[in-house]
């Protein structure tokens, strides 16, 4: 993370992009559960964010552009769902593309699994649960993004696990399946 | 077989190149400032030129493709361009008087707004002289 009072440079900037790529992309796949999409979604926020660079203290970039990208992602989950309403295609074009193997049947079972334990988490706990797993940041940075008190993360995060523990326990994905 | 909680934390690779196609974008973000002052300074100097061209031309009689395109387009410039009922120049330049192309305009202030308003008008489907005359 950058030192207060330091400016932002498009170098470092690509070095933040570099260092919070990953887990952000991560974060925001458990949203669209598309892959290009996400990766959209990542550059629109660094893009977003640079172009309010010269009002941004680049201590706090970090969470910033996880709130732009969450909001971004909510923002386009809302628009698929209204595309969705008006559209007779409503086929994930995700589960078109893979070769049809045994291996690869069985990990997109477990991925559709996984995918609606998360859908079936409240908005608020599905927030909680990704940053703190994927972000690496620290309750108090977690509950500056979510402007929720810091105390909140944590009952929240307790409760995320033991909702998805008890539905992907029910998930059984059997070879036979 | 049941999932374990790990799946959901298996972290995914985004695609590659994103740094490069970030640096990129950025660079082309860069643009518009740049151009932006430019514009600023170029845009009211191509409008006091055009005005300038405007004053300076002396009239003329319109050209037969510009009566044709002006025939075609004078009412519904005219709507834009017709004077409230109280303004003065209502009885000078009004629809009837481009339409015809034979009564005089009365008056034709020397200002630039003036000067653009008659040259649309005349264009639009008039030949009009500032001094009054009609051609």
């Amino acid at each position: 993370m950058m030192a207060v009072g330091s400016t932002l440079t498009e170098t470092n900037f690509v070095e933040i992009y570099r260092r919070l790529e990953k887990p952000l992309f991560n974060v925001v796949y458990r949203w669209l559960w598309n892959e290009q999409e996400s990766a959209d979604v990542v550059q629109e926020a660094f893009l977003r964010a640079w172009r309010m660079r010269e009002r941004i203290e680049p201590a706090t970039v970090d969470p910033l552009i996880y709130k732009i990208a969450l909001n971004l992602a909510s923002n386009r989950r809302r628009a698929r769902r209204l595309w969705r309403l008006f559209s007779l295609d409503a086929v994930d074009a995700g589960g078109l593309a893979a070769p049809p193997t045994e291996q690869s049947l069985d990990r997109r079972r477990r991925e559709a699994a996984v995918r609606r334990a998360v859908e079936a988490l409240p908005e608020g706990l599905r927030h909680v649960v990704l940053l703190c797993a994927f972000s690496s940041m620290s309750y108090e940075q977690v509950a500056a993004i979510l402007s929720i008190p810091p105390g909140t993360v944590g009952s929240r995060r307790n409760q995320a696990l033991k909702l998805l523990r008890k539905r992907l326990g029910s998930e059984e994905v059997s070879d036979a399946d | 077989m049941p999932i374990e909680l790990d799946e959901m934390f298996r972290e995914l690779t985004p695609p590659p190149g994103g740094a490069e196609k970030l640096r990129t974008r950025l660079a082309s973000a860069h643009a518009p400032r740049r151009w932006l002052p430019l514009f600023a300074v170029a845009a009211p100097a191509l409008v006091a030129a055009a005005l300038v061209v405007i004053v300076a031309l002396p009239p003329r009689a319109p050209t037969a493709g510009e009566v044709t395109i002006g025939t075609a387009l004078n009412p519904a410039v005219m709507r834009y361009l017709r004077p409230p009922a109280d303004d003065d120049r209502s009885s000078a330049v009004s629809v009837p008087v481009l339409r015809q192309r034979t009564e005089a305009v009365e008056r034709v202030d020397d200002t630039a707004d003036d000067v653009l308003f008659f040259w649309v008008a005349t264009v639009a489907g008039g030949s009009v002289d500032p001094t009054g005359q009609t051609p």
